[in-house]
């Protein structure tokens, strides 16, 4: 079955409309990206120190402290144990903290710009 | 409300004073002459715990200091602002004591309910927030009685 000319146009026409709307909702969208680069790249800076802070903390400071409590050969094996215990797990709380607080951050990052989003896609 | 700039500054005044404190800890665990010391060389396990628990009391009071001394270097900030970044801070600070009571050396506290007294105070300040500066004072007052407290006991040890 032949699809009739009327029909053809008006086919045409509204892939036209549909096209338009796409390409100024995937302009508005980079536009929107744009505006959050700065924010974007704060918080991998953020996320990216944590990580560095953590690897930091584990290859090198914690060893650094475990040698020098071993050196110390008056202590007994219970208390460097105890208290090495206790370091660690105060640093991962402290460390599992800051990730929830740029978690945090993100989240309302988020959906500042899924509502700047919304708002864009209604003005169309 | 804290608008977008101040929200900013708050998470990262934060994550600011979370990391200084975790840098003085590790630190303290270097200096042979800090309090952690005085613990590692008591061999009595309920000595060595008191001075480990005084330490760590000191530790997560430090953290307020800090806050008080980030404010302070903003004073442009009025007193609605900070009053928000308190109350941020308050929220996460209250989790971070969430679990000392399941674990480790603070769960079984030679000064009783010492933590939990902090935290009821951190909750009212959040829960209640038009009396947080009454409740800020009352937590400075808490961080106080914690350093005496654990002054007395340590010196009655000492004397013993």
């Amino acid at each position: 079955m032949g699809i009739m000319p009327g029909h053809e146009k008006v086919e045409k026409e509204y892939v036209n409309t549909k096209m338009e709307g796409i390409a100024k909702r995937e302009e508005h969208y980079m536009q929107l990206l744009r505006s959050y680069k700065e924010e974007i790249a704060e918080i991998e800076s953020m996320m990216r120190e944590i990580r560095k802070e953590r690897e930091s903390f584990y290859q090198s400071t914690l060893p650094q402290i475990e040698a020098t409590i071993q050196n110390d050969k008056v202590l007994s094996e219970d208390a460097k144990k105890e208290w090495i215990q206790e370091l660690r797990a105060n640093m991962e709380k402290s460390l599992r903290i800051s990730e929830e607080l740029i978690q945090k951050y993100v989240t309302s990052h988020l959906a500042e710009f899924n509502a700047e989003l919304i708002q864009a896609k209604n003005r169309m | 409300m804290l608008v977008n700039n101040d929200y900013r500054f708050t998470v990262k005044a934060s994550l600011q004073i979370m990391r200084e404190q975790r840098e003085k800890l590790c630190s303290d665990c270097l200096d042979t002459g800090s309090g952690i010391y005085e613990g590692l060389h008591e061999l009595k396990p309920e000595n060595r715990c008191l001075y480990f628990q005084s330490y760590l009391t000191e530790w997560l009071d430090s953290h307020w200091e800090c806050l008080d001394s980030v404010l302070g270097r903003h004073p442009e900030y009025t007193k609605d602002q900070q009053k928000q970044i308190i109350l941020f801070f308050a929220e996460y600070f209250s989790k971070f004591l969430d679990d000392y009571d399941s674990s480790g050396i603070m769960s079984k506290l030679i000064i009783p309910d010492l933590l939990k007294a902090e935290q009821e105070t951190l909750k009212d300040m959040i829960a209640i927030n038009s009396k947080w500066e009454e409740n800020l004072r009352k937590l400075k007052i808490e961080i106080k009685k914690h350093e005496e407290e654990f002054r007395k006991l340590i010196s009655e040890l000492d004397a013993n």
